[in-house]
């Protein structure tokens, strides 16, 4: 299995930072000693948090600044007001905000129950066309969808004009179009951490009297949690942060997600001093669920980013 | 309660490689049947196609009435032990026991009932609640066998199920298994390579090269009359020695020269087999069992004419016995079958060390040889094997 | 789209079974179904299916698409042969995410190629009957005697989408009528209100426009127009319409537009879709032709096109390069860093350094470039200077680079961190026992197996920054410009480009921007099959 906590583990480079054996001597010039021992760790480390820290720091602290301009916002908040987030929040934002989570949740929920069901067939069976479909993956995966952005929006529109519902302006004609990449983006992570979990498995509950759904739901399913995870997240990060076809797509102002509708806030040079302090209220937020979700979830994904860079 | 029938079973591979070619066994109901052979020979395809995990190719399979060759396995009624155990990570010992009842959807106190007689006969009782990756190898084991038992299905089917245990663990577990199969009286089939398993467990043994089934029978025939070099080299620890002789028609009778050693063939030896008289003049495979020679200065009654000498290489003192290493100055046995045998202990690589041909004798404790020494070995001529070097068969009748 | 996405021929093994069978383990109780819950959760799933496929039938069959209605049965019935055969197991995995992958990735693909071929912009978009009829209504003028009418403009529906009426009041006889696109109805009058001037100031099942509103169709008010008998009434401003009669008339004969007025003809050029006149002047309203290579000729022959294409296609390659070279490098850095086994307070560092991957990038696109504002800006306040950062090329070619790597160390830092501790212990202490120094070790052991082990890794990286639309346009939307070519700016990537090209301010040119995406396919594909080959992962498919 792939999956190496990020925790701290067994440390590889531990000759790194130690010095050479000659270095004991002078044990007695204990300063110099400490930086190459672990000072230069935490030099590094310090300013690998403030470059980290700083942006976020200036847009939280622009989020509670009472004046809500760009020009009035500093690194550090002089004065506190929630007068921003009451702003944001009576507008469209709340609005957008669920767009986004519904297209966020359902997109990565289904993709990824549809990358797992193709992993598994992949995986598990031995069928004609199999690789075949599995060369088509690796290629079409090699293709973002934006990039068909033009035939998109005329094919859309299209669909606009018979199903409204499923169209453009509709959340529901973006999360389909999603979904279209589905297959292509995870099945070739999923697969190879299917492959880690030993065939003997299946056959052994196949004997027990399993059918193929029930080794899949009842014993492949939950033992690929991790890998589960991993995409579930990604996927989620990556709806909510997908503007390109968004922006197409979605012109109506109660149908934006907040990616959309926050770019609207500041698009505009001329207004985009005034409105800022909305904008990083509602960046803040959005900034929620997902910062909440990278925390929850952060033993899995070492694990599953590094099993995608094995696995390619 | 069932019996098992394999009626010319084919397992032909897509890539055109013929796992198992026309197989043919009946295994009664309850009897153990111990499926034995070198990595590769089909066995574990055979179990795999009784258990429904592989289709067959052609040919039908007989689970007691029933033609099963199209029946999903859920619907063989069959149970299987993996080599691996297959133990699911997921879930608690007791549920991994249960998993099977859950899926026939058996009512839950039958499915407790029976979980806790079956722990209780594998003494898993305390370790119900673990996972399996909190339990010791022969834990497992015992799980992946609770896991079977549980179900009383109507056959067992074991993979190699005790490959993965240290030796000692799995001398325990050996006897543990056919004690196991005796009280439950439940038709099995255990596939493995090791011989001394399939001598030990079964009550017949089947055993398979390249595809195709060698030879069937209880484990003592098997040992004391193979049908084949194969089966001769496969079955027994150490192996039974071969070496290229040839039968001679002497002036008082039949002589088999080895080497340098002439041995005369006493009636009794060709009126067991006819048709060793057919071989005058020719070369025959000759193979003796490690046991049936002995330091001839311990058997002083063995006649002059059933001697053979050599230099001992190597002793190694069992307490028991004394396992003597020597070399006999006879061509080795060079045919497919010991191509095979060599293939399967590893051994086709290794240079060979020297002329003629190694052989290993047992030897009484009493035995005082010592490596280099010359000595005199007699061998029991009744229990000599002879096979034609062509065909690799057994010369009988 | 037929949404068959669950295979529910299941049912959780450990769901609560329904009265136990006893000794259900003899083969007899399993007959080859699976739970009762499985099988209504299938037939329920089958059931949806048909539902779906009714719905989406109805359109279809109300606009008569038969070929459409045809791909949406043989889509629907497929989805039942599967689900109901015991034999098509693989398919039941593969089928929702295949048919979601054919309809919204791999026909999108096909689309693009087909569309680079063609001359499909703005002025070209409808065949050339549709043409025709567009330049025949536009030249619509005011047949003399015929009424004014005081001009309302409203939508049948939604604002935005809903077709335009023209609600019209002839200040002559007081009569109220709908316009349509079918034609001239008669309102009754209990269902309009009215101002005091006589003007509709609201009408029953329509939405009045208001002037935003009005902005936003200004291009659907330019082609609409209302038939009449005589000609079409077309409005005047936003507060009046006529009737007029067409100036220009389309002759099958010269397949030719003839000016009544002027006497001046236009003739068809079937290879280009437009009429053109003798001199060479063309009616901007033409229609959709295939057109070869031009458009791909067009990036290697138009000198304005070529060079920024050039300078485009550098600065992308250098992009993603660079943005990929610096991540990595920093979040080397700092993964040695905090992989030191004497450092305290690692859990600390790691849990804030990687927060900018959890953040939306989005809105720190946003923010960073908010950052650089020249009057506003935080870096400016904070450097005390005045520069505009954005707007000369090279400083925004640093800035966007910063934030890239801001947005993409953290990324690195924990990959790196999870292979550093997948490399075995045992090969850096051997090199130490060896007598190797900790960087000579690093350089010659560790490094190389971190290089192997991420490779697949930096080139996927490599491939989505070759595409990174968000970091360039919500940062510079591509900018700087230059006077000389306004829609190539110095930091546009090549999928920036073609977002502009296409739904850019100045005229869709879809054909065009369709070209440049296959372009964009094609170099991204070259590269990834060259670099792909030298990984494993086209092996594993054996």
């Amino acid at each position: 299995m792939a999956i190496t906590g990020n925790q701290a583990g067994p440390q590889t480079i531990a000759a790194v930072g130690e010095g050479p054996p000659t270095e004991v001597v002078r044990l007695g010039t204990a300063k110099g000693n400490w930086f190459r021992r672990v000072g230069w760790s935490h030099l590094v480390g310090v300013l690998a948090l403030v470059f980290s820290l700083f942006p976020i720091l200036f847009v939280v602290s622009a989020a509670l600044n009472p004046v809500g301009t760009l020009s009035s916002s500093q690194l550090l908040p002089t004065r506190m007001s929630l007068d921003n987030f009451g702003a944001i929040l009576s507008g469209s934002f709340p609005r957008w905000f669920w767009n986004s989570l519904l297209i966020g949740v359902l997109s990565a929920a289904l993709s990824m129950f549809i990358s797992a069901c193709a992993a598994f067939a992949f995986s598990r069976f031995r069928f004609t066309g199999r690789r075949a479909g599995l060369l088509a993956v690796l290629l079409i995966q090699l293709f973002p969808q934006f990039l068909a952005i033009v035939a998109l929006y005329l094919i859309f529109a299209d669909i606009t004009n018979l199903w409204p519902a499923i169209g453009l302006n509709s959340i529901w004609g973006l999360l389909l179009l999603y979904l279209g990449g589905a297959l292509g983006v995870n099945t070739w992570l999923m697969k190879g951490f299917f492959d880690t979990i030993p065939k003997d498995l299946d056959e052994s509950a196949k004997v027990d009297g399993a059918s193929h759904a029930q080794v899949f739901f009842g014993i492949i399913l939950p033992l690929v949690r991790p890998i589960l995870a991993v995409t579930g997240l990604l996927g989620f990060i990556a709806a909510v942060n997908e503007f390109l076809i968004a922006s197409v797509f979605l012109t109506d102002d109660s149908v934006k997600t907040a990616a959309v509708g926050l770019y609207g806030l500041v698009a505009d040079p001329q207004t985009a001093n005034a409105n800022f302090g909305l904008f990083a209220a509602g960046a803040v937020i959005l900034a929620v669920p997902t910062v909440a979700l990278f925390q929850f979830l952060q033993r899995y994904i070492v694990g599953g980013l590094t099993a995608g860079a094995v696995k390619g | 309660m069932a019996e098992v029938v394999l009626d010319k079973v084919n397992k032909l591979y897509e890539n055109g490689f013929h796992a198992v070619q026309d197989l043919d066994l009946d295994i009664a109901d309850g009897e153990f049947l111990v499926l034995v052979g070198p990595s590769g020979c089909g066995k574990s395809t055979a179990l795999r196609m009784v258990a429904g995990l592989e289709d067959i190719t052609t040919g039908t399979l007989r689970i007691g009435d029933r033609v099963v060759n199209t029946l999903s396995s859920r619907d063989r009624d069959i149970a299987m032990v993996f080599q691996s155990y297959a133990l699911y990570p997921h879930m608690s010992v007791a549920d991994n026991i249960a998993y099977g009842l859950k899926l026939r959807r058996m009512d839950k106190q039958e499915i407790e009932q029976r979980v806790h007689r079956a722990a209780g006969m594998l003494e898993l009782g305390h370790l119900l609640d673990r996972k399996p990756k909190q339990l010791s190898g022969g834990q497992r084991q015992r799980v992946a066998m609770g896991r079977a038992i549980v179900r009383e299905p109507q056959v067992f089917l074991m993979d190699e199920p005790l490959s993965n245990l240290d030796a000692k663990l799995r001398v325990q577990m050996r006897a543990e298994i056919a004690q196991i199969q005796r009280d439950l009286d439940v038709t099995t089939i255990y596939v493995t390579h090791d011989q001394t398993e399939a001598m030990t467990m079964g009550d017949r043994i089947a055993l398979m090269k390249a595809g195709v089934l060698q030879q069937v029978g209880n484990p003592q025939h098997i040992y004391d009359s193979p049908d084949n070099i194969f089966v001769a080299g496969f079955i027994g620890s150490p192996p039974m020695n071969m070496a290229i002789g040839s039968v001679e028609r002497g002036a008082t009778g039949y002589l088999l020269r080895l080497g340098s050693a002439v041995l005369s063939l006493p009636e009794s030896v060709l009126a067991d087999r006819p048709a060793l008289a057919g071989y005058a003049g020719r070369d025959v495979a000759v193979g003796v069992r490690s046991e049936d020679m002995e330091d001839a200065s311990l058997a002083r009654d063995a006649a002059p004419d059933a001697r053979i000498r050599a230099r001992v290489t190597l002793t190694e003192a069992l307490g028991s016995e004394i396992v003597v290493h020597f070399c006999v100055d006879a061509p080795k046995v060079e045919t497919a079958d010991t191509k095979e045998l060599e293939r399967d202990a590893r051994t086709e690589d290794l240079p060979a060390s020297q002329q003629g041909t190694p052989f290993v004798a047992a030897f009484a404790p009493r035995s005082r040889v010592r490596p280099g020494d010359d000595i005199e070995i007699a061998v029991d001529r009744e229990r000599l094997h002879f096979f034609d070097p062509q065909t690799n068969l057994a010369i009988r009748s | 789209m037929a949404r068959s996405t669950v295979d529910v021929d299941t049912a959780r093994p450990t769901g609560s079974p329904p009265g136990g069978r006893g000794r259900a383990g003899l083969g007899v109780g399993s007959d080859g179904t699976s739970s009762p819950l499985g099988l209504v959760l299938k037939i329920a799933a089958l059931a949806l299916l048909a539902a779906v496929a009714v719905w989406g039938a109805v359109p279809l069959v109300r606009t008569q698409n038969w070929i459409g209605l045809a791909v949406l049965v043989a889509v629907t019935l497929l989805g039942f042969y599967v689900y109901l055969s015991p034999r098509t197991i693989p398919l039941k995995y593969l089928l929702p995410g295949t048919l979601f992958l054919i309809a919204f990735q791999i026909l999108p693909i096909v689309y693009t190629v087909a569309t680079a071929f063609t001359n499909f912009s703005d002025g070209h978009r409808g065949s050339k009957e549709e043409a025709i009829a567009a330049i025949e209504g536009a030249s619509v003028q005011q047949v003399p005697g015929s009424p004014v009418y005081d001009l309302t403009i409203a939508a049948d529906g939604d604002p935005s989408t809903g077709d335009l009426v023209f609600l019209l009041a002839d200040p002559t006889t007081d009569q109220v009528f709908a316009g349509t696109s079918d034609g001239l109805a008669p309102l009754s009058a209990a269902d309009v209100q009215r101002s005091d001037a006589g003007r509709i100031t609201a009408a029953e099942g329509y939405t009045v426009l208001d002037v935003a509103q009005i902005s936003d169709r200004q291009d659907d008010l330019t082609a609409f127009t209302v038939p009449t008998d005589d000609g079409a009434i077309r409005n005047q401003g936003l507060s009046s319409a006529f009737d007029g009669a067409p100036q220009r008339a389309y002759d099958a004969g010269c397949d030719c537009i003839t000016d009544a007025a002027s006497g001046r003809t236009w003739t068809a050029d079937d290879g280009n879709g437009a009429f053109v006149a003798d001199d060479g002047q063309t009616l901007a309203q033409g229609w959709r032709v295939g057109v070869g290579l031009r458009n791909f000729g067009a990036i290697f022959t138009n000198d304005v096109i070529r060079s920024s294409f050039l300078r485009i296609v550098v600065w992308n390659f250098a992009f993603a390069f660079l943005t990929v070279l610096i991540t990595f490098g920093l979040g080397l850095l700092v993964a040695l860093a905090l992989n030191n086994p004497m450092l305290k307070g690692k859990t600390f560092y790691r849990s804030l350094i990687i927060l900018p991957y959890a953040m939306p990038a989005v809105a720190m696109y946003l923010v960073w470039r908010n950052m650089f504002n020249t009057d506003f800006g935080l870096i400016n306040r904070i450097l005390g200077t005045h520069v505009n950062w954005l707007g000369n090329t090279a400083s925004s070619m640093v800035a966007i680079l910063l934030v890239q790597l801001w947005l993409g160390y953290n990324y690195m830092f924990l990959v790196i961190t999870g292979a550093l501790q997948s490399i075995p212990k045992d090969l850096t202490e051997a090199a130490g026992v060896d007598g190797a120094k900790p960087f000579y070790a690093f350089r010659t052991i560790t490094f190389p197996l971190l290089l192997v082990a991420l490779a697949p890794l930096l080139i996927s990286s490599f491939a989505f920054n070759f595409n990174n639309f968000n970091a360039i346009y919500l940062v510079t939307q591509g900018g700087p410009f230059s006077p000389d070519n306004p829609s190539a700016g110095g930091t546009d990537l090549l999928i920036t480009y073609t977002y502009r090209l296409a739904f850019g301010g100045a005229g869709a040119d879809y054909g065009f921007a369709a070209a440049i995406s296959v372009v964009i396919f094609l170099i991204v594909g070259v590269i990834s099959v060259l670099a792909f080959r030298r990984t494993r992962a086209l092996e594993e498919v054996n």
